[in-house]
């Protein structure tokens, strides 16, 4: 059975960034078959969970196509200044997250993916605890296969 | 923090769902246009044709556009798509009503004045008992003439219990908009920053015998979602602090009340936050309880944000 492991890398192994800070990073594919991989995308953006519809904000994204040189065994970069909003934000009705997000497609329609959170806080408005670890850990993805596919075969 | 793992971003199966729906869609509006074309709605009049082609054409449109705008997301990620149709930079600050202060810098608007709710009820209430007025006129005339209708007037009931709900909430803002009187909020500074101190100077006036007056510092969190075709709204308050409060005092047409109390939003507070479906809202709440008259709030929303460089 084939398993895709995707790692999402930021510099310094930050995962606390403050308003106006530049993340930047890189993500790597490993994939068996690397000529399988028709394009990735990385952006780093927020969203919202919890009672209400999700919302998103993208403040950059980055498409790759292997019909445009993009090799699967390279580095798959990201960097972006942090807006001074909105902030991480844990609430009772509404969550707000920050993330890197990487998605790699690959030929007869298949995807794999995954994000990597992080905080975007004034310093001063960390709570004192502080989230635990700063490394972020890689963890293997699964392949999964659309529906139709599965059906076809 | 461990990666999370994504879903897929768009299924083939459902995509293809929603262009056979509007496929079937324009091919039906195609179908009704060949027929007028034809000439089959020839012994109309030419007033009923231009709607019909109108009401048609406007089907086709809304066809074609549905498998367009299906097919230009065809294969790609939501963040693909947002990259490249949504607007950036759109603001994430709730809007404010605010004008220049008398007594301090900035004085803040009420979210809805006295005489719009007035008007908004008195509107709604009309058209809601308009509705139901010919129908109740029917039960009404049926029961003079020995005729009871017992199911429509049992159907009635909640409706005519609706429309008297109606009325008793216009003639209660009435009396709040004439009885209590303006209340005006000023501010020391605009917008606010969490951890920082700021003044607030209010007003209240009016002839009124007061039981009891709060002023408080709110933080809401507003979420709106979708339930088949209804859409809600949940509102939590996260933050309540009381500003001021009185009991038992009287404020005249010559004597308002005036107060200058300080208020400062928590440093670890979360900044004001509005994007489509949530919010976060601060605001400025005042509650009234009058003696022989209905209570009344006043709510006066609030800025709370960060500026890029500042600490």
């Amino acid at each position: 059975m084939n398993s895709d492991r995707l790692d999402i890398l930021i510099e310094n192994n930050r995962n606390i960034f403050s308003p106006g800070e530049i993340v930047r990073g890189h993500a790597h594919v490993r994939v068996d078959a690397p000529q399988e991989v028709v394009a990735a995308e990385a952006s780093i953006l927020w969203y919202t969970e919890g009672a209400g519809d999700q919302d998103s904000g993208l403040i950059f994204f980055q498409r790759l196509q292997a019909d445009k040189g993009f090799d699967a065994r390279s580095p798959i970069p990201f960097q972006a200044e942090l807006p001074h909003m909105p902030w991480s934000y844990d609430g009772r009705l509404i969550k707000i997250r920050w993330a890197v997000r990487v998605r790699v497609f690959l030929q007869g329609g298949k995807e794999t993916g995954g994000e990597l959170k992080f905080i975007l806080r004034p310093k001063e408005h960390l709570p004192a605890s502080g989230p635990e670890g700063s490394r972020p850990t890689v963890v293997e993805t699964e392949e999964y296969v659309e529906e139709e596919d599965t059906e076809a075969s | 923090m461990p990666i999370t793992e994504l879903k897929p971003s768009r299924s083939r199966s459902s995509q293809g769902c929603v262009v056979l729906f509007f496929g079937l869609f324009t091919a039906f509006s195609l179908v009704s246009m060949a027929f007028l074309i034809q000439g089959v709605m020839v012994r109309q009049s030419k007033g009923s044709q231009i709607v019909a082609f109108s009401v048609v054409s406007a089907f086709i449109i809304i066809g074609t556009g549905g498998i367009y705008f299906t097919l230009r997301g065809r294969g790609k990620s939501p963040e693909a798509l947002q990259a490249t149709y949504s607007a950036s930079g759109a603001s994430l600050l709730p809007r404010v009503k605010i004008g220049r202060g008398q007594t301090l810098d900035h004085k803040l608007l009420p979210d809805s004045s006295a005489g719009g709710r007035v008007a908004a009820l008195a509107i709604f209430a009309l058209l809601w008992n308009g509705l139901i007025a010919v129908p109740i006129y029917q039960v009404v005339t049926n029961w003079s003439r020995g005729q009871p209708s017992y199911f429509l007037g049992l159907f009635m009931i909640p409706f005519l219990l609706v429309g008297i709900l109606l009325v008793g909430l216009l003639v209660r803002e009435i009396l709040i908009a004439t009885g209590v009187g303006r209340t005006d909020v000023e501010i020391s500074a605009f917008p606010l920053r969490p951890g920082r101190s700021f003044e607030v100077v209010f007003s209240q006036h009016g002839n009124l015998s007061v039981n009891s007056l709060q002023v408080k510092l709110i933080c809401e969190e507003r979420a709106t979602y979708r339930v088949g075709t209804d859409t809600r709204t949940s509102t939590e308050k996260v933050f309540e602090e009381a500003l001021f409060s009185r009991e038992a005092f009287e404020i005249t047409r010559w004597s308002p009340l005036i107060e200058k109390i300080p208020a400062r939003i928590p440093p670890d507070a979360m900044h004001s936050f509005k994007s489509k479906n949530n919010q976060v809202v601060w605001k400025i709440w005042m509650e009234g309880d009058i003696a022989r008259w209905p209570d009344f709030e006043r709510s006066f929303t609030l800025c709370v944000t960060q500026m890029a460089g500042e600490q």
